[in-house]
């Protein structure tokens, strides 16, 4: 095995939580808003429902091989070749949706807070602790998640209670009226982020009690999904669909609302620091994700030699990638169908095979 | 000068590196590196010189947009 740390059930929850929550903390109420307008809550919820199937569909394929990760057994499931050819197409998803999050990232630092600054800068140094954290393995990043936990759970607190005093029922109003299709809409935006928790089966084999990760994972995942659930509704009740939908980063806009007795003001600054808390744990984890599998796929002996050459890479895909914030909101729309590929329609038929094989083709043991 | 600037970055990189991986023998996992520190470079250069670079998402779009398309009208 490449990576020999281990980490506990409870870190991998807040790994999971914090993964779901992300970049989604920031884009998950604009996708909801644009399709479903102020039903977008209801939207969101569903995904919350959804994430429960989908955390439980995952962890029965990572009890299946709970040593392994997506990039090995791939390779035992589909065949040497075709598992080798999959496995690279799904470290390319990850590595793209890894360039993308740091697109964001440098994108809302250049405009809210290092204006001026080239794009290209923010990117790289944002990457360069990216890579560090890989070099030193998955032990460090869980325990940086762990570190970084309360802090997220605490600003986002003082978001939702110091915006109570700003919520208009109004705004939830008309419910329902265009019927469900503009709500299915929005939730198969939310969708395209829950998605993207597939990458964590590159993570299951390091958790240090097998075959237990299931409840974690199925937590993390539903909580953190609920988290993006209740910003929806805030963003929804305290700004209204029509501002909401406007906006580029409308989490970002509800925070500036807040205003408590001309004494609590611009304290925006708690949703930047909570997202980029978020933001910095899930690029971590894509980053290291996919230099782990693309060791494994080559089966080098390290993994750790490829992440300065993949940290300018990514670098430089995330500029070729996006070359203009137009072309980002772009790409949401072929999101969820590309996500699909490689997190509903790639783990429903590994499942179906590997069981297929075991039946009437069992293969050795040990393997 | 930008040229100069992501060369000297890369030598800095490859001065971490590629020391211990030459001193391992290990032919995969060199080769491995350098192919992708070459890709890293080139794909570094290319984009700060402005160059026309082929974009993998044109062809993403290309492949899932109808799909999304289909997606979205039956809902």
């Amino acid at each position: 095995m490449i990576e020999r740390g281990k980490i506990s059930i409870r870190q991998f929850m807040v790994l999971t939580l914090l993964f779901v929550i992300g970049d989604a903390i920031i884009l998950a109420p604009s996708h909801v808003i644009i399709s479903a307008k102020q039903d977008g809550w209801i939207s969101a919820w569903i995904g919350v429902g959804e994430a429960l199937l989908l955390a439980v569909m995952y962890s029965l394929l990572g009890k299946r091989f709970p040593q392994q990760t997506l990039v090995e057994y791939s390779e035992q499931v589909w065949g040497r070749w075709l598992g080798k050819g999959i496995s690279f197409l799904f470290i390319t998803y990850i590595f793209i949706d890894c360039a993308l999050m740091t697109y964001e990232a440098g994108d809302f630092l250049t405009i809210h807070f290092l204006m001026g600054t080239p794009i290209e800068m923010t990117i790289s140094l944002f990457l360069l602790v990216v890579v560090l954290a890989t070099r030193l393995g998955i032990e460090t990043i869980a325990r940086t998640s762990e570190l970084l936990y309360p802090w997220v759970w605490i600003l986002f607190l003082i978001l939702i209670v110091s915006l109570f005093p700003q919520v208009e029922m109004e705004n939830f109003q008309p419910i329902l009226a265009e019927g469900f299709s503009p709500i299915l809409k929005g939730n198969v935006y939310f969708l395209a982020n829950v998605l993207e928790l597939v990458i964590l089966l590159m993570i299951f084999p390091y958790v240090n009690q097998p075959g237990k990760a299931r409840k974690p994972y199925v937590a993390g995942m539903v909580i953190g999904t609920s988290v993006l659930a209740v910003i929806s509704m805030m963003t929804i009740a305290v700004l209204g669909a029509t501002v909401a939908s406007i906006q580029q980063y409308p989490t970002y806009i509800l925070a500036k609302k807040i205003s408590i007795g001309d004494f609590l003001e611009r304290v925006e600054a708690i949703v930047a620091i909570m997202w980029l808390f978020t933001l910095f744990m899930k690029i971590s984890i894509c980053f290291y994700a996919s230099t782990l599998g693309l060791a494994q796929l080559f089966r080098l002996n390290d993994y750790r030699p490829l992440t300065f050459p993949l940290g300018i890479i990514a670098v430089a895909l995330s500029l070729v990638l996006i070359p203009n914030p137009a072309f980002f909101n772009y790409t949401h729309t072929i999101w969820f169908p590309y996500s699909a590929t490689f997190a509903l329609l790639l783990p429903v038929l590994t499942l179906v095979l590997s069981a297929v094989r075991k039946r009437w083709f069992p293969i050795k043991k040990g393997m | 000068m930008l040229v100069v600037g992501i060369l000297l970055i890369v030598a800095v990189i490859a001065w971490i590196d590629l020391p211990r991986l030459w001193r391992k023998k290990q032919k995969k996992d060199l080769s491995v590196y350098l192919i992708l520190l070459l890709i890293g470079t080139g794909l570094s250069i290319a984009e700060g010189l402005n160059w026309d670079i082929p974009n993998p998402m044109d062809w993403l779009i290309y492949v899932y947009r109808p799909v999304g398309e289909w997606i979205f009208h039956q809902l």
